[in-house]
């Protein structure tokens, strides 16, 4: 079953001038799926993220395309019927909530207000919903009685965690979860967000620029540059046999501790003004394999099944792979 | 009157940098009630006993959670924090022994690369005023001179395109290319970056790591790079020492490192770091919880109610010789190291 389906959809910030932040995305995910958005800052992964969410900031406007969840149409619902479906069905963990936890009240009354909010609970239901909320993320219910400022930035972020399962959503979305913390705490809270997943059979959206991050928790995921999809597919496919040279850039600039070690590639240049419209391919001026036609259109490649490539393919695939991991491939471009 | 004063030793074959039982205890506020009826004041113990020496040429690595004392202890290096305890030895001249213009030819020769290049620049200077000021700081000639060479040292050329910038106008990549140039441009000796590429862009890191290597190898400075993350570090350093709760629990080759780690601590900080490999699912965690507050330090080993492993032995403290291979070049401060890598 199709849980959410976001089809060509189109963000952009009023301002002087305007900034079109997403440009005709789209993907779909399955109940119980993870799917992950990665791309670099200012690709438009957050701002997608926040469409879906309900949450855009006030100049932002969805202005194409649509959004789909549960079968019905949520793009242009209104605030009173966003708020409905927002943290019910769906909620989000952002990087940023971890210190959005207001300073002045307990614990148990923010994650109390988050239930009682939406429901029709008791004071004594939703206190013990709460410790039940803080012992499923990992931490002593007795700490319901703590202000923010005696926990630290991971056990924060657990809390943030149990306030978006208090209404068992289907769908949550987490943007950057983790970035913030170091290796240590981000490897626990990533496990407890995957073990509850697995327990509560809920679908998940997970944003970061970490493709390490996405190996080792999502099941798809969608490349972002410049607003656009590069590449979408499952995570063994694109991470086996990715296609795009932008995919490949990341792959390639990404250390690990696994396995020999080799050098690292970087991708000189600077991604496009998104206050510009663009003919052609956004990542074409950074790179090494374009060609004329990459200036004027983007075509659609499906090498198998559900893998999507947006790429004209200049030279061969296996050759842009090749050459990909080497670091003079990106040098011939313009230095950073 | 110049002349009768020394100057630092700058023949001196030994580590450019040696710090030997370093350490940096902070008081606790305590309450004015607390302190009236005579109780004692406890101390943060961020860097409770180091040993570490960095040669010319080599960059060191400094591993370890939030809160384990890396970052102090790269401030007292450098001279931002004075230490409690301990030597520092600077060309094998010791800090403390130090003459007013020797302490100045030290702090003009040991510089640091901050974490946020978006912080760290002053928004109103441009990237020349930028650059300048550590040089007017330290009344130095050739000033233009010596910025310009900054500039392309730090890869930012032509040199005339940046200079009169201002923050807002440069990229990310750009802008931690100017703070590297600012600390180049005293010709330093010793560096340290304490998550230099941690804010960057995956597309850039790689230019800025490598242009850290270049640099080192190339001005034969000695330099301790500070991350959480070891697969940063591998790309980076020669050797690392693993540090928990104010001690280096572990030092090696970062290779061997990297492949055998051999303190429990450092085991879980390898297996903690995410891998671009779809075929590894996240694992469960080997570390519950976060580490205890370095003001009530435990008995004997300080890893010992978080790890795995412990035993009755470990109510006594282990020093880095409690396991060291033949060659003496990778040692923790861990009583269990062969019986965990038979397990």
């Amino acid at each position: 079953m199709t849980l959410l389906e976001v089809n060509d959809l189109h963000v952009t910030y009023a301002g002087d001038p305007d900034v079109e932040a997403v440009r005709g995305v789209s993907f779909t995910l399955e109940e119980g799926e993870t799917l992950g958005i990665v791309g670099e800052s200012g690709c438009g992964k957050t701002t997608l993220a926040q469409a879906i969410m309900g949450a855009l900031p006030d100049n932002g406007r969805i202005t194409g395309g649509e959004i789909i969840f549960d079968g019905q149409d949520i793009t242009h619902l209104s605030n009173r019927e966003r708020r409905e479906i927002r943290w019910e069905r769906m909620s989000m963990i952002s990087q940023s909530a971890m210190n959005s936890l207001d300073p002045v009240y307990r614990v148990k009354d923010q994650i109390k207000e988050a239930i009682q909010e939406h429901r029709d609970v008791s004071d004594a239901k939703s206190y013990e919903r709460a410790r039940e909320l803080m012992e499923l993320v990992g931490l002593d219910p007795d700490r319901v009685e703590d202000y923010p400022h005696q926990l630290s930035g991971g056990m924060r972020q657990r809390v943030i965690i149990a306030m978006s399962l208090a209404l068992d959503p289907d769908l949550i979305i987490a943007d950057e979860p983790t970035t913030a913390l170091d290796v240590i705490i981000q490897e626990q809270i990533l496990y407890r967000i995957k073990e509850l997943q697995r327990e509560l059979g809920n679908s998940m959206v997970m944003v970061t620029h970490d493709i390490s991050v996405v190996a080792e928790t999502c099941d798809s995921m969608v490349v972002m540059y410049g607003g656009e999809l590069m590449e979408s597919g499952n995570v063994d496919e694109i991470f086996n046999n990715a296609h795009h040279p932008y995919t490949l850039g990341l792959q390639n600039a990404f250390p690990s501790v696994e396995g020999e070690k080799r050098d690292l590639t970087s991708i000189p240049g600077s991604p496009p003004d998104l206050s510009e419209p663009l003919e052609g391919c956004p990542f074409a001026s950074r790179c090494p394999f374009a060609a004329p036609e990459c200036e004027e259109t983007v075509p659609v490649q499906e090498p198998v099944d559900g893998h999507r490539v947006r790429c004209h393919e200049p030279v061969p695939f296996e050759q842009i792979r090749d050459r990909s991991g080497e670091d003079e491939t990106w040098l011939s471009q313009n230095k950073v | 009157m110049a002349i009768t004063e020394q100057s630092l030793n700058w023949d001196y074959d030994g580590p450019i940098m040696e710090v030997t039982g370093l350490e940096k205890h902070f008081p606790q506020s305590t309450g004015i009630i607390h302190q009236l009826i005579g109780g004692e004041t406890s101390h943060v113990k961020a860097v409770d006993g180091v040993d570490m020496a960095i040669e010319s040429g080599e960059t060191m690595g400094l591993v370890g959670e939030s809160g384990c004392g890396k970052s102090t202890l790269g401030e007292v290096l450098i001279g931002l924090q004075e230490p409690t305890g301990g030597s520092i030895k600077f060309l094998g001249t010791e800090l403390d022994s130090m003459s007013d213009s020797q302490r100045k030819e030290f702090r003009r020769n040991v510089q640091m690369i901050f974490q946020d290049p978006y912080e760290s620049l002053n928004p109103r200077f441009s990237v020349e005023q930028w650059i300048r000021e550590p040089l007017e700081v330290h009344d130095m000639d050739n000033q233009d001179e010596r910025i310009y060479e900054a500039l392309e040292r730090a890869e930012l050329t032509p040199p005339e395109n940046y200079i009169g910038e201002h923050p807002h106008e440069l990229s990310g990549g750009e802008r931690q290319r100017v703070s590297i140039a600012r600390a180049l441009v005293l010709e330093p000796k010793f560096i340290v970056a304490d998550e230099p590429v941690s804010m960057l862009d995956v597309s850039v890191r790689a230019s800025i790591l490598n242009l850290l290597r270049d640099l080192v190898d190339d001005l034969d400075m000695g330099a301790l790079y500070i991350s959480h993350d070891l697969s940063l570090i591998r790309q980076m350093c020669d050797r690392t020492s693993v540090m928990y709760l104010g001690k280096v629990v572990e030092r090696g080759p970062t290779e061997q490192l990297i492949k055998g780690p051999k303190h429990p601590y450092a085991r879980a900080l390898l297996d903690a770091v995410p891998v671009p490999n779809p075929d590894h699912n996240i694992s469960e965690p080997q570390l519950e919880g976060e580490p205890p507050d370095p003001v009530e330090l435990p008995e004997g080993c300080n890893f010992r109610p978080r790890c795995p492993f412990a035993a009755e032995e470990c109510f006594e403290e282990p020093g880095l010789d409690a396991f060291q291979t033949a060659d003496g070049e990778h040692a923790a401060a861990c009583w269990r190291v062969e019986t965990v890598d038979n397990m």
